[in-house]
């Protein structure tokens, strides 16, 4: 998968609106934009952050290089272990004309030394929403983790696996989102999902976020 | 064995006094995917974990666990804390990995949880 593709897929699909939201990097998100803009697809841009307690938390942002900046943060606070591409794969950033330009150093699938909430409130102080991703998805989904959703105000925006069962109770009074949670181009989802927006941009999806 | 001598047996720390500290601990438990204990925890149970998520603690209480143990010297945050203290929760915390808690529990004779 490069930004690329993932743009140009989501182009066949006739979506409208795609998030973007790389493991603790947020490097490829340029490219992704420039695909978006080539396209004619909206990008949001995002980064899927890992907390201490393995819960995987998705944050938004209005503007490409706040996000940069921000997974930079996120990067620095990763543990300094080294990926091994032989069992990870190879965190590849792709750069101008869908070239590899570089590898993240650092193994992306761990967790950064804050907690869910800390992260929350992190994100929310960068400007950004903190979404809680696949919150019904075994150990790194919150309710696997945490066992229940902390109550709100907090997180009033959930994603939840379409494909799992989740409890109603775990998502009362919240905003469900659903996404594909692509890590291969063909799990990249049809059209099937929609947010009440005024227009199909990523401006107003963050906008309605961030409201919530 | 009950919960003050449990202390002293894993060289604890109190962070926090239970209601009674000689409760008596009905059986030994290591986990730390919170969902996990949810579905088996079980009442006087002397719970191991390294997550100090709030949530540790409002399940300990929700299951009438005897204690939490924090291991390898991993403290509540501000806001966990401040629960265990309005729950009157017994924590915990050792220096020792969950490993070695558990060995040390088991050694002296504390059950592991009823099927």
């Amino acid at each position: 998968m490069t930004p690329w593709n993932i743009v140009g897929m989501a182009k066949v699909k006739g979506l409208d609106v795609i998030a973007l939201t790389d493991h603790n990097c947020a490097r490829n998100l340029p490219q992704a934009m420039l695909a978006g803009r080539a396209y004619g697809v909206q990008v949001l841009a995002g980064i899927e952050i890992t907390a201490k307690e393995d819960v995987h938390l998705l944050a938004y942002f209005a503007d490409t290089e706040a996000a940069v900046a921000f997974g930079e943060e996120v990067y620095t606070r990763l543990p300094d272990i080294t990926n091994r591409a032989d069992l990870f794969g190879n965190q590849i950033i792709i750069g101008d004309d869908d070239e590899p330009v570089g590898l993240a150093q650092k193994l992306l699938l761990n967790a950064i030394d804050l907690s869910a909430d800390e992260i929350d409130a992190w994100v929310c102080a960068a400007g950004g929403v903190c979404v809680p991703a696949h919150i019904n998805r075994g150990a790194n989904g919150m309710i696997g983790a945490l066992g229940l959703m902390p109550p709100l105000p907090r997180f009033p925006v959930v994603e939840v696996c379409q494909q799992l069962n989740c409890s109603p109770d775990a998502v009362k009074g919240r905003l469900i989102l659903h996404a594909s949670d692509a890590h291969q181009l063909a799990d990249i989802a049809e059209q099937g999902f929609s947010l009440d927006v005024p227009a199909p941009t990523a401006k107003h999806v963050f906008d309605y976020l961030k409201q919530r | 064995m009950n919960i003050q001598e449990l202390a002293v047996l894993l060289n604890a720390t109190i962070a926090q006094e239970g209601e009674d500290m000689t409760m008596p601990v009905s059986c030994g438990y290591v986990c730390d995917l919170l969902s996990w204990v949810l579905a088996h925890g079980q009442k006087g149970m002397a719970w191991t974990t390294v997550q100090t998520h709030v949530n540790v603690v409002a399940i300990a209480v929700l299951m009438e666990m005897a204690c939490v143990i924090l291991s390898e010297g991993n403290q509540l945050d501000m806001a966990s804390l401040a629960k265990a203290r309005e729950e009157k929760l017994a924590v915990l915390v050792t220096a020792k990995t969950s490993y070695e808690v558990c060995g040390l529990m088991m050694r002296a004779g504390i059950a592991p949880p009823q099927a």
